[in-house]
């Protein structure tokens, strides 16, 4: 029984290993690539670096701009645009020089060489991720985002929406509501 | 079967507004941060302590949810990224991140809000060619800065010329905001911008009713000293952590 008890701590250590190796190897993967920035008008690769990329000006009129992009931390593999290579989905964070976070769903297309970032779907202003998953070529995002009753802070409605990359469009593939989020005030 | 009673009385107990649970939180420092902070505002905006309520309760609902020291994403008292805040000299690390502290994030907040109420008053470049359409009447330029404020400088300014080409008025934010997403905001961010413009102002309403918050503070001039310590380092003094300005 003693045997079999170390056994099971040993295998429990070597999976725990091994997730915080795979989360570190994504984290230096996805936090230190070129991601396409989110403004159709200002198509550019940007690249982070360790997870994050910062630019700003300001203007001789008293105007300031400012565009950040960073890596959130939630990546998943799949064969998104089902040619047998492994691509993957990661999920970007970022925006202009306002308040606002805006998560986006960001599509790497695997062409054979590298991951590319191809197209992205946003999630909405401090969207929080509960799990981002992969199936039959889809992804799915379990997340939380804005009720009636929530602060822009925390949002408490549960949402899954599926994207898929082959039917590009600004929303989601299907979207089903989890939790109607909190009924009062937080 | 009869009606009423002790369910009944429940029924009929009205339910706290939202403005009426933030209130309840206001303690006295943080109600005289925000008065402090409405300094930065003056007579040619339409901005008031209890718009900084307002904007306070809407995004975090009175500090009840801050989120993690130092993160590059949205944290703080008034949900700064962390490069806003830089902006506004605003020191941020895991160490010492101002952002939330009460006193340099509602500084901060009213600052950003008397900016983008200066680039509305008249055309400023926001974003590489894009530049603002001056609105002149305050209370209608309220509206944008709040869009702004949310969302960002650029969309409302581009919003606004694309509202200008299709011959509509771009100095009227009911104009102008059904053309935002022509101007590229996506989808959920325009509908978002929408609401914190419609709804904020409700919120302002009832504050300046039922918050004792001294408006009058808007026609002093800001005490800028205390806002000048972005650098230093942390002492324990009596068990408590205090930030030592350099």
């Amino acid at each position: 029984m003693r045997i079999i008890g170390v056994a099971i701590s040993v295998m429990a250590c070597a999976i725990a290993l091994f997730g915080l190796h795979t989360k570190a190897d994504a984290e230096k993967v996805f936090g230190n690539m070129a991601y396409l920035t989110t403004y159709p008008d200002w198509r550019e690769r940007v690249a982070l670096v360790n997870g994050e990329y910062s630019w700003g000006e300001k203007s001789n009129d008293g105007g300031f701009w400012s565009y950040q992009l960073y890596y959130e931390g939630h990546s998943v593999y799949g064969d998104f645009n089902r040619d047998g290579l492994q691509d993957a989905a990661v999920i970007v964070s970022g925006g202009e020089g306002a308040i606002g976070d805006f998560r986006t769903l960001a599509f790497l297309i695997n062409d054979g060489r590298q991951l590319v970032h191809q197209i992205s779907y946003g999630l909405g202003d401090r969207a929080r991720i509960h799990s981002l998953t992969a199936r039959r070529g889809q992804v799915v995002v379990d997340l939380f985002v804005h009720g009636e009753h929530d602060c822009m802070a925390w949002p408490t409605k549960r949402v899954r929406n599926v994207y898929d990359y082959l039917q590009p469009d600004r929303a989601p593939s299907s979207q089903t509501i989890l939790h109607p989020g909190r009924d009062h005030p937080p | 079967m009869k009606h009423g009673g002790r369910g009944g009385q429940r029924m009929a107990k009205r339910q706290p507004s939202n403005v009426d649970v933030w209130l309840g939180r206001e303690t006295p420092h943080v109600r005289k941060a925000l008065e402090n902070a409405s300094r930065h505002f003056d007579g040619n905006d339409r901005l008031t302590v209890n718009t900084l309520e307002a904007v306070y309760g809407q995004e975090n609902s009175f500090g009840v949810l801050l989120g993690t020291h130092g993160a590059s994403g949205a944290a703080g008292h008034f949900q700064f990224r962390a490069t806003t805040a830089r902006e506004y000299n605003l020191h941020v690390s895991k160490n010492n991140d101002q952002r939330f502290d009460i006193d340099y994030a509602s500084s901060a907040a009213a600052r950003h809000l008397k900016n983008l109420d200066n680039m509305f008053s008249r055309k400023t470049t926001v974003w590489g060619t894009s530049e603002t359409v001056a609105v002149k009447d305050a209370r209608e330029r309220y509206k944008f800065v709040l869009g702004a404020y949310n969302g960002g400088q650029r969309y409302v300014a581009d919003a606004q010329r694309l509202a200008e080409k299709a011959g509509k008025n771009p100095r009227l934010w009911a104009d102008v905001q059904a053309f935002l997403e022509s101007a590229d905001t996506p989808e959920s961010t325009a509908d978002q911008m929408r609401q914190y413009v419609e709804t904020v102002p409700l919120y302002e309403i009832e504050f300046a009713q039922k918050s004792p918050a001294d408006k009058r503070l808007k026609a002093k001039e800001p005490r800028r000293e205390q806002y000048s310590c972005a650098k230093g380092h942390w002492v324990t003094i009596d068990d408590h952590p205090v930030y030592i300005c350099a």
